[in-house]
C-alpha cells in the first residue's frame, strides 16, 4: 500500500513538473522546488486521482516539503 | 465590527468591461510554465481570457462611457445623483480623487458629495457600506457607487502568479433610499499588520518612482517584477481567505437568524476558480449557489469583481422577485467584509463594453 501511495504521489508530481527528478527509494526535497500554483495543481490532481478531498487548512508548505512528508500526508488522507 | 443598515436598496447595476480580450494562450510564452503546467492552470486558476484597457486608458475613461450609456438610454438622470462615490486603487491622478475627474468630465451638479476610497477586492462591501450610511442623510436620496481599477497596468509582463488573471473594469452601482426596504446585515474586519501580502511599493510618498524602482527584479518562485509593479504575495493570501472568511459568513448568517442554505446566492469576490471551490466546500455552499468563473471569462478585476458577477452570472429577470444575497470582499489591507442583503426589482442589470 504505502508503495502504491508513494508511486501515485510521484506521478502526480511529475504530471505537474515532469522536469523534476525524484528518486524514489529517497526522500526527495520538494521545499523551495514547487512553488504555490504547483502545490495548487497537485492538490487538485490528488483530489481527482485518488478521491480525497483536501481541506484548505492543510494546503500548508510543511505537508509538500519534500516527497516523504507528501506521502504521509496523502496516505493519512487515505484513512 | 458589525454593521445594520436600514432604508437603502440597489436600483441598478453595470458592467463596463474594456472590449480588448487578452488570452492566456497568446502570452503563454511569456512565462516559463511547461504545456503541462499551463493546460492544468488554464482549467484549475482560470487561467484563460481576460479584458484589458489599452496603453493611457483610464478609470474614469470607464466610468464616463458607462454613465453616458446609461443616461443615454434613459436608465439614470445624472441629474438625481446626491453622491459619487469612487472606489478604485489605480486613480487618474495621485491628486485630485478620480471622482472629481468624473464628477467634472459628466459637469454633474455642484451640490454634491464626492467621494474617493483606496479599497481593492473588498471595495464593493466597504462601497455599498459607505453608500447604505450616507443614505441616513436626508439631503442624500440617491448614491452613484463607482468601482473601477485597471491593475493591468501596474502588473510585470513577467508577473506569472498575478499577470495571467488580472483584468480591468468598471461598474456603475446605483444605491437609492428606500425607507420600506428590509434590514441589511454586514461586517467588515482589517488586519493592517498584513498590508505586504498585495502591494505597490513605490508610487506613493515613502519610496517616489525612479529609475532605480523601474528595475524589475526576480523572486525565489520565477516572478519578474518591479518596485512599480504589484506584488501578491499567493500562499499569504491563501491562507488568510481561507482563515478568515468562513467565521465571518457564518457570523453574518448568524446575525441575519439564517442558514446557509437559505441564501439563494453567495457573490464573492473571485480571486480564482480553486480557491472560492475550496471556500464553497468548507462553507457547505452549494457549487450552484456561488459563481466561481468570472476569472476565466474576464480576468480578477479586484473591487469590480462581486458587480461583475451580478451582471454576468444573473440578469434583470433573476431578481423580478425578492432574492437573498450574501456579498463579500475580501483583499488588500488586509480587508474582509460582507453584506447579507435582498435584492429585487432592479432597473438595470447590464454590460457594456467600450
Amino acid at each position: 500500500m504505502e508503495r502504491h501511495i508513494k508511486i501515485r504521489v510521484i506521478e502526480v508530481i511529475h504530471s505537474v513538473r515532469p522536469e523534476i527528478s525524484i528518486d524514489s527509494t529517497k526522500d526527495t526535497a520538494l521545499f523551495g522546488v514547487l512553488d504555490s500554483l504547483d502545490i495548487i495543481l497537485i492538490v487538485e490532481e490528488l483530489e481527482k486521482q485518488l478521491g480525497i478531498c483536501i481541506e484548505a487548512e492543510q494546503i500548508v508548505p510543511e505537508n509538500f516539503a519534500s516527497l516523504q512528508t507528501l506521502e504521509a500526508f496523502v496516505a493519512d488522507c487515505l484513512r | 465590527m458589525k454593521f445594520t443598515f436600514h432604508g437603502a436598496r440597489i436600483h441598478g447595476v453595470q458592467l463596463v468591461l474594456p472590449a480588448h480580450e487578452v488570452s492566456f494562450d497568446s502570452e503563454a510564452g511569456a512565462y516559463d510554465f511547461s504545456p503541462q503546467q499551463s493546460a492544468k492552470l488554464k482549467l484549475v486558476m482560470g487561467y484563460d481570457r481576460r479584458r484589458v484597457v489599452a496603453e493611457g486608458v483610464t478609470c474614469s475613461d470607464l466610468v464616463v462611457q458607462g454613465f453616458e450609456h446609461l443616461s443615454g438610454d434613459g436608465l439614470l438622470d445624472l441629474e438625481t445623483l446626491d453622491a459619487l462615490i469612487v472606489v478604485t486603487q489605480t486613480p487618474d491622478y495621485l491628486i485630485p480623487g478620480t471622482s472629481f475627474v468624473i464628477h467634472g468630465r459628466l459637469g454633474l451638479r455642484q451640490d454634491m458629495l464626492c467621494l474617493d476610497i483606496n479599497q481593492g477586492c473588498a471595495g464593493f462591501v466597504v462601497g455599498l457600506m459607505t453608500a447604505f450610511s450616507l443614505l441616513s442623510q436626508p439631503a442624500i436620496r440617491r448614491v452613484a457607487l463607482v468601482n473601477a481599477d485597471v491593475v493591468s497596468r501596474l502588473v510585470a509582463p513577467g508577473d506569472r502568479n498575478s499577470r495571467p488573471i488580472v483584468g480591468d473594469a468598471a461598474s456603475i452601482t446605483i444605491v437609492d433610499a428606500a425607507p420600506e426596504s428590509g434590514v441589511i446585515y454586514g461586517n467588515i474586519k482589517v488586519d493592517g499588520a498584513g498590508l505586504d501580502a498585495l502591494m505597490v511599493p513605490a508610487g506613493g510618498m515613502k519610496i517616489r518612482p525612479s529609475p532605480e524602482t523601474r528595475i524589475p527584479h526576480v523572486d525565489a518562485n520565477g516572478n519578474s517584477r518591479s518596485l512599480d509593479n504589484l506584488v501578491m504575495k499567493g500562499d499569504a493570501v491563501f491562507n488568510f481567505v481561507m482563515k478568515e472568511v468562513p467565521p465571518m459568513i457564518q457570523s453574518l448568517l448568524e446575525d441575519g437568524g439564517l442558514n446557509i442554505s437559505q441564501v439563494d446566492s453567495y457573490v464573492f469576490h473571485q480571486p480564482n476558480p480553486f480557491m472560492l471551490r475550496k471556500l464553497a466546500e468548507k462553507l457547505g455552499v452549494p457549487k450552484e449557489k456561488m459563481p466561481m468563473d468570472l476569472v476565466r471569462h474576464f480576468g480578477n478585476s479586484s473591487g469590480v469583481s462581486v458587480p461583475a458577477v451580478l451582471c454576468t452570472s444573473f440578469d434583470k429577470s433573476y431578481f423580478e422577485r425578492p432574492r437573498l444575497m450574501c456579498l463579500a470582499g475580501f483583499g488588500v489591507g488586509l480587508t474582509w467584509g460582507s453584506l447579507l442583503m435582498r435584492m429585487s426589482d432592479l432597473s438595470f442589470v447590464k454590460v457594456l463594453e467600450v
